[in-house]
């Protein structure tokens, strides 16, 4: 009897140590464990495009559809929001405004881990590496004049951030501007031969 | 003898007809215990058993444990037995308490067994440990268990209804199968499920579907001080159930059963044909548009040449009914107890498919292994099946599109095509029953549940728990093939045939605990001790993979102090899986103290005239955690296009709650007049919100993620009374209580002043001060008289017509928008209260509960208040009689309701026009009971019962239920009148 007690008691004391408590989500895959090689940088580079540029049955991202939220034109269907704003009937929650400063925001937050973690997929061609790299940094800084011509001053912010750093103050629009076009600049010198004309039109 | 010896050291014995008196000297017994115990030989104890009020009890079974060997009392109350060794006796007697008592050291043992109602009534079950209730210095209440046994429910929640101050259960609807309402104990003070804790025997598990046939007790843990023993896992309060166990040295069949039938009492009446025409003409005529129903028609529609179909009518096939069989087959002698349950449960739902049946079976033991070793173990099974339509298949579907016919509409061509249904809009609710096809679901749950426990002296034991659940669900769809025609006869829709099924995942809860329990009376019995030490380990394990752990260090202590002063303290620390790495663990400390002031010196004149039997004050603080809420939902989840899915959080914790309550009993008259006040706040902080807006430089894909936010506060007080007499062959109580609760946002998002406004609705909002449950809306200042009022206001939503709502500019800005809305009111139940009455004439009882709620704001949204059902293309459904009797016309410009319209409308935005009064007192439960004391040999307290629940209602609410909001259509909420009997057998 007395045995069992000592096993119960030794078991409990154990088997309240923390890696009794570390459960991982079986569904869920890291950041580091999806970030592998060629095909995950060329993947992110091509989402990156799609979900703001390239897809032709997202209304609210066609560049027609951006010009009808001008007083230009305005839009009778309820899902493009122009009524709404022609109202004032929104708030910060608004789903209008995914189109208009959070599609830009978070694609920067996604941008920027992609950019800092460029480095550790596996590619055959360094090369390869560059030219994807050169894209993703060019998307941001793309991102940044859209958002500064509609807004003027935005958060600037370059690297990753996390649920804490993402809380930034709004950097004024000049300081973004100026910002900018030298790393523009930086960006097309370091891009391999043959991915952009920015040489010829340098000389 | 037994009474006028007692108090001397003279002992009597009775040979034939002579008494033997004789003088007992301590020396003499211990000597004699000494020579017998060192020779090992025979030994005779004797004594005698009494009740509380010395009077002897005959034929009182006494048997030694773990053995088959024993003895009973004679007419007079005595006993004696010969033993080899120092054993356990076990004293036991129909309607007492067991009793066992240790030979060691004794010869003479005189016992006095309680009544076990008021064994019951006197102590309660933590969980853990059993305490006397005089020595609690916490917030516990119990439920009579007797009561609810005999009223037709099948889920144990609704017995929470106006049972117990501070608990709201708030009942929708009757539909088989489903859960009545949610329960809430002391508001709601979390964004997460605020359910309680239920523990059933030791185990985690859900009220729902447990048999109250086979439960002993229940006892609802409210303050800090006494839910802080369950930890992270007692923020919403607790629920303790102990299920029955059988009783030393009788067998016995307790049987109890039902035949209940239902019927609806929330009807909604809507207008017929003639008038739904007229309505609609109404409608178009101000919308502008052309009118479809001609003079001709409605005249037809008037004589019964049109249709005029009662939908609800037709879809209500039968009468809802259930019946409930249960039977308790328990006995035990020296070596254990065992007690099988059996319950059996069918309800027959309002058409002809859809019912339930549930059969449970519980077997509990008690296994005396050896004398101070025991063995508790329990076996239970359950199988509840569901029977639901394939369409629609949650029951209240069936009802929402029966509420979007109209009474023009019907249910099938006049011609000679058997079975030719007509379709409106691709529906017919009719055709849904009988050609939609069925959809079983079936609900498994299996549990064993061993606790061994050690005496390693008689006030030290050690108890170890390991127990398994089960759960196991599946479901099975089918439907046959069914063409549908038009009026000409021609194919336009089919059915097609389908057949499958699907197993859900199943879960497997394991729990491991060990406990070491002291209790002792100390400093010659004016004091007592009562401690508790353990640990316990939980395990739940989903078929997908998905695993929860739990750990727990835990110590209470309770100190009685001359049953003058009490103190209750308790730490726990629990580790939860769900929570990131190094914010798992919590720390939960709770401390009461009680005074017994009744016991004082200075109280003894009041006391002994007997005006004053009870006071008790008591005052606790604890803290206590919540982390009722998903796994995993600190973790990263990325996509395959590099989407951040889920937003790592890696200080993602507990929800907190401080708690303190102070509190009085209070009994006089001896007893008769009993009387209990507590007030109490919860502050409850580090609230998670699951869908918290995050800042889109996270690059998440959904910017939201849970987030340790917000802080809510909940303040109530709660007072019961009861006043209990008897006179001569009558007795009688009335009890009554009343509460409230009332909870405010403290913190809405980082800092105090933050607004947070939830997604995907703008009905709702959080800022500092408005309770958690809300509704915002617009204020509104009656209706637009007409064409050229309209054009002079300047702020109104676009399209206004005459007869629209007139909202109120809050900020004058000359625009109705978001920024007008203002806090409306919340949909709380307050000054919750009820009565109870329950008389005993001879053999006749009648008991009564009332239960109503002070003070509520229920919303009338939906086709309950609107005069269409809004959603889709708007035009679908009939107004209600109530509305079209209460709306705008040009005659009636103060109407309450605005026009009728049809299509999209200003009208719908949550506004003061839609909430309406809910506030009801209503007879939950009257039941007349006549019982046999015995009838034949066999049969013993054999009651027959009539009980009617729901079936008067005293209210002002404008919808059809006032423990329900709004909506568009759900299945009947029901009065319930049913016939039953119990009888003990053997």
């Amino acid at each position: 009897m007395k045995n069992f007690i000592y096993f119960l008691l030794i078991f409990f004391v154990f088997v309240g140590c923390d890696d009794f408590l570390d459960k991982k989500d079986p569904t869920a895959t890291t950041f580091e464990e999806f970030f592998v090689d060629e095909e995950d940088l060329r993947r992110v580079v091509y989402s990156s495009y799609l979900d703001v540029f390239t897809n032709s049955s997202a209304r609210t991202t066609l560049f027609y559809m951006d010009e009808a939220k001008s007083d230009n034109a305005y839009s009778r269907v309820e899902g493009d929001h122009h009524q709404r704003i022609a109202n004032g009937n929104f708030n910060s929650n608004t789903q209008a405004f995914l189109y208009y400063y959070e599609l830009y925001m978070k694609h920067l937050g996604r941008l920027n881990t992609f950019i800092a973690s460029s480095d550790i997929p596996y590619v055959e061609d360094e090369s390869i590496r560059q030219k994807y790299k050169g894209i993703l940094e060019g998307l941001r800084v793309w991102h940044y004049f859209r958002l500064t011509a509609r807004w003027g001053n935005v958060p600037f912010v370059l690297e990753p951030a996390d649920l804490q750093t993402a809380i930034q103050p709004a950097t004024p629009k000049q300081i973004i501007l100026d910002s900018l076009f030298s790393i523009a600049d930086d960006i097309a010198k370091k891009l391999p031969p043959g991915v952009t004309n920015f040489a010829e039109t340098k000389s | 003898l037994n009474n006028i010896l007692r108090a001397t050291n003279i002992r009597y014995t009775m040979e034939g007809n002579h008494i033997i008196l004789f003088v007992e000297t301590e020396e003499e017994s211990a000597k004699e215990e000494k020579v017998l115990v060192s020779q090992q030989q025979e030994r005779r104890i004797y004594g005698v058993v009494t009740d509380k009020d010395g009077n002897p009890l005959p034929y009182v079974t006494i048997l030694i444990k773990g053995t088959t060997k024993g003895t009973t009392t004679d007419e007079n109350g005595l006993y004696e037995l010969n033993i080899d060794e120092d054993v356990t006796l076990i004293f036991s007697y129909l309607g007492f308490k067991d009793y066992e008592v240790s030979t060691k050291g004794k010869t003479r043992i005189d016992v006095v067994l309680l009544d076990e109602s008021l064994a019951l009534d006197e102590v309660v079950v933590t969980g853990y440990n059993v305490v006397e209730r005089r020595h609690l210095a916490s917030s516990i209440e119990s439920i009579d268990v007797n009561k609810i046994v005999t009223r037709p429910f099948a889920k144990l929640q609704t017995a929470f209804s106006g049972t117990v101050p501070g608990v709201t259960m708030l009942q929708g609807s009757n539909l088989p199968g489903d859960v009545p309402g949610n329960l809430y104990i002391r508001g709601v003070s979390t964004l997460q499920n605020a359910q309680p804790l239920v523990i059933v025997d030791g185990i985690e598990q859900t009220l729902n579907d447990i048999d109250p046939n086979q439960i002993e007790s229940i006892h609802i843990l409210k303050d800090a001080a006494a839910a802080s023993m369950y930890g992270s896992r007692g923020a919403n309060g607790v629920i303790v159930i102990e299920t029955k166990r059988g009783t030393t040295g009788e067998f016995k069949v307790n049987v109890n059963s039902w035949f209940a039938m239902n019927q609806p009492i929330d009807l909604p009446k809507f207008v017929n044909s003639a008038d739904f025409m007229r309505l609609r003409n109404e409608a178009w005529s101000i919308q502008g548009q052309p009118l479809l129903y001609t003079n001709e028609d409605i005249r037809k529609a008037e004589n019964g040449e049109l249709p005029n179909t009662d939908w609800l009518d037709e879809i209500m096939e039968r009468t809802a009914c259930a019946y409930n069989a249960t039977a308790n087959i328990s006995g035990g002698a020296g070596v254990g107890t065992f007690n099988l349950m059996l319950g059996y449960l069918q309800e027959y739902g309002l058409n002809n498919i859809e019912g339930t049946n549930k059969f449970s079976a519980r077997f509990n033991t008690n296994i005396n292994i050896a004398d101070r070793f025991v063995l508790l173990a329990d076996f239970y099974a359950r199988r509840l099946t569901v029977n639901r339509l394939r369409a629609n298949n949650d029951g209240h579907g069936l009802y929402q599109i029966a509420w979007r016919m109209n009474p023009t509409q019907a249910v099938f061509y006049d011609d000679t095509i058997p079975n030719h249904y007509m379709l409106h809009n691709e529906m017919n609710p009719v055709a849904s029953i009988h050609r939609g096809g069925t959809w079983d679901n079936v609900h498994d749950e299996s549990i064993i549940n061993l606790r061994p426990r050690y005496y390693i002296t008689d006030n030290l034991n050690i108890e170890g728990n390991v127990s398994y659940k089960l759960n196991k669900s599946a479901s099975k769809w089918r439907r046959e093939t069914t063409k549908f025609y038009d009026g000409d006869g021609k194919p336009v829709t089919v059915w097609a045939h389908e057949a499958s099924s699907e197993q859900g995942v199943s879960q497997s809860l394991l729990t491991g605990r060990a406990l070491l329990n002291y209790e002792q009376n100390v400093r010659h019995d004016k004091d007592k001790i009562y401690l508790i030490g353990g640990a316990e380990a939980m395990s739940l394990v989903y078929t997908d993979y998905r695993e929860i752990t739990k750990a727990s260090f835990y110590a209470k202590l309770n100190y009685s102090f001359e049953n003058r002063y009490l103190l209750e303290t308790t730490f726990r620390s629990d580790g939860s899986s769900k929570f990131a790495p190094g914010h798992q663990w919590g720390f939960f400390p709770s401390f009461s103290l009680g005074w017994n002031v009744h016991n004082e010196k200075f109280m003894n004149s009041i006391t002994s005239s007997g005006l004053l039997s009870n006071l008790k004050l008591r005052g606790s603080w604890g803290k206590i955690g919540n982390e009722n809420v998903e796994p995993y939902l600190w973790q990263e989840i990325v996509n395959m296009w590099g989407w951040t899915m889920r937003v790592p959080n890696p200080d993602f914790s507990w929800e907190k709650q401080e708690q303190w309550n102070i509190g009085f009993d209070l009994g006089l008259l001896k007893n008769k007049l009993a009387l209990t006040a507590d007030i109490y706040k919860k502050h409850s902080y580090d609230l998670i919100y699951s869908d918290f807006p995050v800042p889109p430089l996270t690059g998440s894909y959904y910017l939201t993620s849970s987030v340790n936010i917000g802080e809510v506060d909940n303040k109530g007080w709660e007072i019961s009374a009861k006043w209990s007499d008897k006179i001569g062959d009558f007795s009688y109580s009335i009890g009554g209580m009343l509460f409230d609760n009332k909870n405010k946002v403290m913190k809405a998002g980082y800092n105090p002043n933050d607004t947070l406004i939830f997604k995907g609705t703008s009905d709702k909002i959080w800022y500092r001060g408005i309770p958690i449950d809300n509704y915002y809306g617009f204020e509104t200042n009656g209706y637009f008289k007409d064409k050229a009022e309209i054009e002079a206001t300047q702020a109104k939503f676009p399209n206004t017509l005459p007869g629209d709502i007139k909202y109120v500019d809050q900020n004058g800005d000359g625009v109705i928008n978001d920024k007008d809305r203002v806090f409306l009111a919340d949909p709380f139940p307050h000054y919750n209260y009820s009565l109870t009455i329950d008389l005993q004439y001879k053999n006749w009882d009648l008991n009564v509960l009332g239960q109503g709620v002070g003070k509520r704001t229920g919303r009338l949204n939906g086709q309950e208040g609107y005069p269409v059902y809004v959603g889709g293309s708007n035009d679908l459904g009939a107004p209600r009689q109530y509305y079209a009797d209460n709306r705008w016309t040009p005659e009636t410009p103060n109407s309450r309701f605005p026009r009728v319209w049809t299509g999209t409308s200003t009208n719908t935005y949550l506004s003061d026009v839609w909430l309406s009064d809910a506030s009801f007192f209503r007879i939950k439960s009257l039941q007349l009971g006549y019982s046999f004391p015995k009838i034949g040999a066999h049969f013993r307290n054999v009651r027959f019962y009539f009980n009617a629940e729901d079936f008067l209602t005293f209210t002002k609410w404008e919808g059809l239920e006032p423990e329900r909001d709004g909506g568009n259509g759900n299945y009947p909420r029901m009065a319930t009148y049913c016939l039953g009997f119990q009888a003990t057998i053997f």
